[in-house]
């Protein structure tokens, strides 16, 4: 008997629903995305960032400030102040969720968000500038390792990324930051 | 404990390592349902519960079973005079493949030819499942529970999403409402639902564009290299999920950039054709003793004869004329009918439209639509505070209090019609539900031309959170949520079924109007163990079309598939009479 309650024990982990258990994984909001590659790329970007991900709530997570400085508004311009508080789309987005879990649309949304930027050299310069870098600097591991600190705050990954990124000989400046850029990994909290 | 006790029990846990092999065995035999892949769910979901007694809540499947007509239980008039209050309602049925189905269905509905049908073609493949307690009250909570019935663990499509890996996550398509539904309880362990909001101008554009706009810009090292990266974590729980997204990432550019013109293009033809349907199927119909004849609005000065409550209380104003509300507003047209030129079901054609390519491109597994009630009606109308009442012996006069306080105004049916008069409702519900037959079954037809195995391997599940109960007065209906109703379509039905069992007749103190006639309020089902079915039972069902993990497992299956067809688990449809039932613990008398 005993027997046979510990072998049904064993087996219906699988048979009867192993992952019923909810997880979830904790995403950046869209400001956190926002500030990162505003920080990491130069604030001539807003316009980009703005069309790509802060009009984006129901992708990247974050709500806007039920104030009368952020009500909706055809018009804004970027250097109003706390401009990205407001509502872009819809004054609904004051309920949009904290946290949207990773999806394909995220995902490529980003990838584009990082393909327009970095068309730009300037935005290249400007993110190799804040780690003492320039598109001269050889790319090696040491190089590699500081720019993976614009994006990641994890050891193991800035070390995942920067093995990968030398192993694979890639070129140019501009590549390196796209992969780091395009990672979905730096916005997984 | 004893020493022999304790090695027996140490030696037998040793098995627990082994359940791994014994895993890939169970699946290697066959005996985990690998055919999920292809398989497809769509929730069509009509949010705040509308009545579905005229439509596909089956009140008395054959002759045989008993029915007791409710007088604010109608599916037509049986005679409507010139003047207001001068209308008699019926209940009437229609045999359609040996169950008596409700009074519409003998008519025919629109369909994309510019011709119609006869609506009894949408039963060919239709499986009823009545009789359904929900056991809690409320709106959210049983809308949410449509898609996910275990509170906190993942749903329905969350889990057939992990199964299938598809391209998109469930499309949500959350229509006007974006909090308390089913599309906001999706939760999968390996993927996010896409959620496309009701202010998006054009569906197919939106999930479509990133993947055209990235296609320009080709950097095949650097998407090598986060590839080599994310498998590097891939046995991890998020490794997982972003590696699953990566993959279906990959297959969608490839879809997409190949047929993107032709997706776009057929998506823009099917938005018109939905709409089409929608509006023949509401605006300007004929049916008889439904809309063939005037229907009187509500006209002042008017003159009724005094009524009391049961309890010998007066009648009140709403009580008088609720008949003809529609919330705070009472409907003042000269014919009701000409309220309907005007209605529409927003964003239902751009729904269906994206559900339809979505479902032959194979960009999806599974669907969630929120479908938006009845809008814009037209009407003359006042408020119920601007008419006055006053009594003269057995005579209750009613006016307007000044001329101005008539407006033209576009009414919203409430489809949770506490505040809906029968009338109204009964014009209303049955004109709805006769759009989102016709679409439905547009959206069955194009699946079965695209393919008989998308159609044999799709699953439409056709709902709303319960059913509703009449008020014993004519000024609303409330909240039936010990009956639901849940209506699938497939190629794997392979006959119209009906099953579940109901009362004839309740007299439950807990109804809200006890003996009110038969809506559809559970009944035990003695397949269940004597209890009521509850909707585990429906999603245990669900779980094992599609394949996947059900998020109830302790709850039976009320269908099944079997070869290829779904069949019935349980007994065939009782009406039964309503007993009271002594708990346990009572003393015998």
């Amino acid at each position: 008997m005993t027997y046979a309650i510990l072998l049904f024990f064993s087996i219906t982990d699988f048979s009867m629903g192993k992952s019923l258990f909810k997880s979830s994984t904790r995403t950046a909001d869209k400001f956190y995305v926002y500030r990162t590659l505003e920080k990491v790329f130069g604030e001539s970007n807003k316009s980009i960032l703005v069309k790509n991900i802060l009009n984006s709530p129901e992708l990247f997570g974050g709500g806007c400030l039920p104030y009368n400085v952020s009500m909706k508004s055809e018009k804004f311009d970027l250097s109003d102040e706390n401009f990205e508080d407001r509502c872009f789309n819809n004054i609904t987005e004051i309920g949009s969720p904290a946290f949207v879990e990773m999806s394909v649309i995220r995902q490529v949304k980003t990838e584009n968000t990082c393909n327009e930027i970095l068309k730009d050299t300037k935005n290249i310069r400007h993110a190799l500038a804040l780690v003492s870098l320039s598109e001269s600097s050889p790319i090696d591991l040491k190089s590699v390792k500081r720019t993976t600190n614009l994006f990641f705050y994890k050891k193991k990954q800035r070390e995942t990324y920067s093995k990968i990124i030398v192993n694979n000989q890639i070129k140019t400046w501009r590549d390196v930051l796209l992969v780091l850029c395009k990672s979905p990994e730096w916005q997984i909290l | 404990m004893k020493r022999r006790y304790f090695l027996a029990m140490a030696g037998a846990s040793l098995l627990y390592p082994f359940r791994g092999i014994l895993e890939n065995t169970y699946r290697s035999l066959g005996l985990s349902n690998d055919q999920s892949s292809s398989k497809k769910y769509i929730l069509i979901n009509v949010i705040e519960a509308p009545a579905r007694w005229m439509f596909d809540t089956i009140l008395k499947p054959t002759n045989a079973h008993g029915f007791v007509q409710g007088k604010l239980i109608p599916t037509h008039f049986k005679k409507t005079g010139s003047a207001p209050f001068d209308f008699e309602y019926d209940y009437g049925f229609h045999e359609v493949n040996g169950y008596q189905f409700p009074y519409m269905w003998q008519f025919d509905i629109p369909t994309a030819d510019g011709k119609t049908t006869p609506l009894s073609n949408l039963a060919e493949n239709m499986f009823i499942v009545r009789g359904c307690d929900m056991v809690l009250d409320g709106h959210e909570i049983n809308n949410r529970r449509l898609e996910a019935p275990s509170i906190g663990s993942h749903s329905i499509s969350g889990l057939h999403d992990a199964n299938t890996s598809p391209l998109f996550g469930c499309l949500s398509l959350e229509g006007a409402r974006e909090a308390g539904t089913a599309a906001q309880a999706y939760s999968s362990p390996s993927t996010n639902r896409t959620i496309i909001k009701d202010s998006t101008e054009n569906y197919i554009e939106y999930l479509l564009r990133p993947f055209i706009e990235r296609a320009s810009v080709n950097s095949t090292i650097v998407d090598k290299a986060i590839s080599e990266a994310l498998t590097s974590n891939k046995d991890s729980h998020i490794g997982k999920k972003l590696n699953s997204n990566e993959q279906s990432k990959k297959r969608a550019a490839n879809i997409i950039n190949q047929h993107h013109q032709v997706i776009t293009r057929e998506y823009n033809d099917n938005v018109k054709k939905y709409q089409d349907l929608i509006n023949r199927s509401i605006q300007r119909t004929n049916i008889l003793g439904l809309t063939d004849k005037r229907v009187p609005g509500l006209k002042f000065p008017l003159e009724l004869k005094k009524k009391f409550h049961q309890s010998g209380k007066a009648f009140e104003k709403v009580d008088y004329l609720g008949a003809y509300k529609e919330i705070d507003y009472l409907v003042l047209a000269d014919d009701v009918r000409t309220m309907f030129d005007t209605a529409e079901i927003k964003g239902l054609a751009k729904q269906m439209a994206l559900a339809e390519v979505s479902l032959k491109y194979d960009l999806t597994s599974s669907i969630n639509i929120n479908v938006d009630c009845l809008r814009n009606m037209k009407t003359k109308t006042t408020k119920l505070e601007h008419i006055s009442m006053t009594h003269e012996g057995d005579v209750v006069h009613f006016k307007l209090k000044s001329s101005d306080v008539v407006e033209n105004l576009g009414l919203r049916h409430n489809a949770d019609s506490h505040k809906c008069g029968s009338l109204t409702s009964l014009l209303c519900d049955t004109l709805f539900w006769r759009a989102m037959a016709s679409c439905t079954y547009e959206l069955t037809r194009s699946l079965k031309v695209a393919s008989t195995e998308l159609w044999n391997n799709s699953l439409i599940h056709l709902t709303t959170e319960f059913e509703r109960e009449p008020g014993d007065i004519d000024k609303g209906s409330h909240h039936g949520f010990t009956g639901h109703t849940s209506t699938f379509l497939s190629g794997a039905v392979k006959k119209t079924e009906v099953i579940g069992n109901i009362y004839t007749l309740s007299h439950d103190p807990t109804d809200v109007s006890p003996g009110c006639g038969t809506w559809g309020k559970a009944a035990d089902v003695k397949s269940l163990g004597n209890r009521k079915m509850v909707y585990g039972n429906i999603s245990s069902s669900i779980s094992n079309f599609l394949g996947c993990e059900t998020p109830l497992p302790h709850e039976k299956k009320v269908f099944k598939l079997k070869n290829g067809k779904i069949t019935s688990l349980i007994e065939a449809p009782e009406n039964k009479e309503f007993m009271e039932k002594n708990l346990k613990t009572e003393k015998a008398v």
